[in-house]
């Protein structure tokens, strides 16, 4: 007699007065391919855990909200955000799409160079940017968006040194009518502190203002917040031309469009209920068309787009190491991926995805990281079927923020693969490894290295 | 061991549980409906997981693994009285 597939023993309580207007969902999906490329044959080829780059992805985002905005308004520009995801080969990509380069340090600033962009392809932004930096980006002709007075006054005395003009951009912060209201990065508008810095500019006499800048926020879920954004850069930007003469060649719009990923505190997922990048598009774009500009000296849109372009192009593929039962009853699974290595843990509810099928009753899980720290949680509640050690997750979308903010915390970073247009599939960063860790350090000749010996 | 608690539980052939003593009712799946009508039957864990294994494409290791873990989560929501053997009984 054939035997019938067994599925590991389960029961759930039913808890009335709990109703969800969404329904109960039917079943989880499994992902046992990406781009048509088996999971786990790269986990046998890379290990577990391995994050997961879909080049196809990469090039379909980058295409859709540049035809979004190229539909819209006839001078787009798009800066790949280094800091969002700053791996060569993924940076490689959103440049030969066409993307200038924006970074937020020197260090960025060098990646970038070493990635082929010229310098006068980068924005270089953020509130510190060390002298010796300000000379190489004025003497490469970046465009610098300054961030407050005392960097002004900065590159004003090194564009004297150099005996000859500079050309800046400002750096604006405003109200949009969204919480938080950021004021800590550029100049305020609404003070007056903004049309101050121009004139201050324009008394110096040695700095071309030729750009505006501001960044409203983060994962930002409403696009009239960005009409707002545009209309004020836009009445900035034509009253700076109109008192002063500059001649603003650039707003600049700064990031912050979400991903299809979940926050924590939204109620229905990402995919189904955020805006999508056209409805972006569609609210900066009739924002600075209807600003006022004359036809023939519309400024260039630029657009510092990192997370909508880049998560959804990312996954992580993670073993699952054991299953237990917390005191509560709770059912917990460990995996061998924590929080160290998925940085956005802390703000989204990652979908979770069997690499098999699993058909099995699904039951209120907690997923816990392997790191031995009580912060250690990949998801504080989903609805998982019951998995074995060995069994193997696929989290999604993991492409923003995690290859760049993860941490060398009890484990090591681990491998990074990329899967190309044509299903190649190749290690993009390697795993690291304790010499790679302590090749930076050293240990002082008066300190004995006895292992733990008594003396 | 006090049996009594088990003639509280209607366990229906689909798995629908019924807990008249509290109230709650439970959905359990196959293998779950199957653990716990063998409680209430009397069986021990070794026998529990021995059918298992012998029903379903699982190793009797496996079977007597999850089949123990599956009785202490059910003492641990009292379905199941807390002195059942769960068949770690003899363990070190």
């Amino acid at each position: 007699m054939e035997k019938k597939r067994y599925e590991r023993p389960a029961i759930i309580k039913h808890m009335g007065g709990l109703a969800n207007k969404f329904g109960k969902s039917q079943g989880i999906r499994s992902k046992p391919e990406i781009d048509n490329i088996r999971v786990d044959d790269i986990v046998r080829e890379f290990g577990s855990p391995v994050f997961i780059f879909s080049e196809r992805t990469i090039r379909k985002n980058i295409r859709g909200a540049a035809m979004s905005f190229g539909a819209r308004y006839p001078k787009v520009r798009f800066a790949w955000s280094y800091k969002t995801n700053y791996l060569d080969a993924v940076c490689g990509l959103f440049h030969d799409e066409g993307c200038w380069a924006e970074v937020v340090s020197e260090h960025e600033y060098d990646m970038a160079l070493s990635n082929g962009v010229p310098g006068n392809r980068i924005i270089f932004n953020g509130p510190y940017k060390p002298e010796w930096s300000l000379v190489r980006a004025m003497k490469d002709g970046a465009q610098i968006n300054i961030d407050h007075h005392d960097e002004l006054m900065q590159i004003e005395a090194i564009a004297r040194r150099n005996g000859g003009p500079a050309k800046a951009g400002l750096r604006i912060n405003l109200d949009a009518g969204i919480h938080p209201c950021w004021d800590r990065f550029g100049f305020n508008l609404e003070n007056g502190e903004a049309m101050d810095a121009a004139r201050r500019i324009k008394t110096g006499g040695i700095v071309n203002l030729n750009g505006l800048h501001a960044h409203i926020g983060t994962f930002i879920l409403d696009p009239s917040a960005y009409r707002a954004q545009a209309m004020k850069l836009a009445s900035l930007a034509i009253a700076i031309e109109k008192e002063l003469g500059f001649r603003i060649e650039t707003i600049d719009i700064g990031g912050g469009f979400p991903s299809n990923s979940t926050l924590h505190e939204q109620y229905s997922p990402g995919e189904d209920s955020n805006p999508p990048i056209d409805a972006y598009a569609e609210v900066i774009s009739s924002a600075l068309l209807t600003a006022g500009f004359s036809p023939e000296r519309l400024p260039t849109l630029v657009l510092e787009t990192g997370r909508a372009l880049i998560d959804s192009a990312g996954y992580l593929c993670a073993s699952v190491v054991a299953n237990k039962r917390l005191a509560n009853g709770t059912r917990a699974v460990i995996i061998d991926a924590g929080v160290n290595t998925l940085f956005t843990s802390f703000w989204y509810r990652h979908n979770v995805y069997p690499v098999e099928e699993k058909n099995g009753m699904v039951e209120e899980t907690v997923i816990y990281g392997p790191l031995c720290m009580n912060i250690d949680v990949i998801r504080p509640s989903l609805r998982l079927p019951s998995v074995y050690p060995g069994d193997l997750l696929v989290l999604h979308p993991v492409g923003a923020y995690n290859v760049t903010q993860w941490l060398q915390f009890i484990r090591m970073r681990p491998a990074v693969v990329m899967i190309g247009l044509d299903g190649q599939v190749a290690g993009i960063r390697e795993p690291e490894s304790v010499e790679y860790m302590k090749k930076m350090e050293s240990v002082p000749s008066w300190i004995k290295r006895n292992g733990g010996a008594a003396k | 061991m006090n049996r009594k608690r088990y003639e509280s539980l209607a366990l229906s052939e689909n798995g629908f549980l019924f807990d008249t003593e509290t109230g709650f009712t439970y959905t359990l799946n196959e293998t779950g409906r199957d653990i716990l009508q063998d409680l209430i039957k009397g069986d021990g864990p070794q026998e529990i997981a021995g059918r298992l294994a012998e029903i379903y494409d699982v190793p009797a290791e496996t079977a007597l693994n999850d089949s123990t873990l599956f009785i202490n989560y059910l003492k641990t929501i009292n379905l199941v009285p807390q002195d059942e053997d769960n068949g770690t009984a003899g363990h070190e």
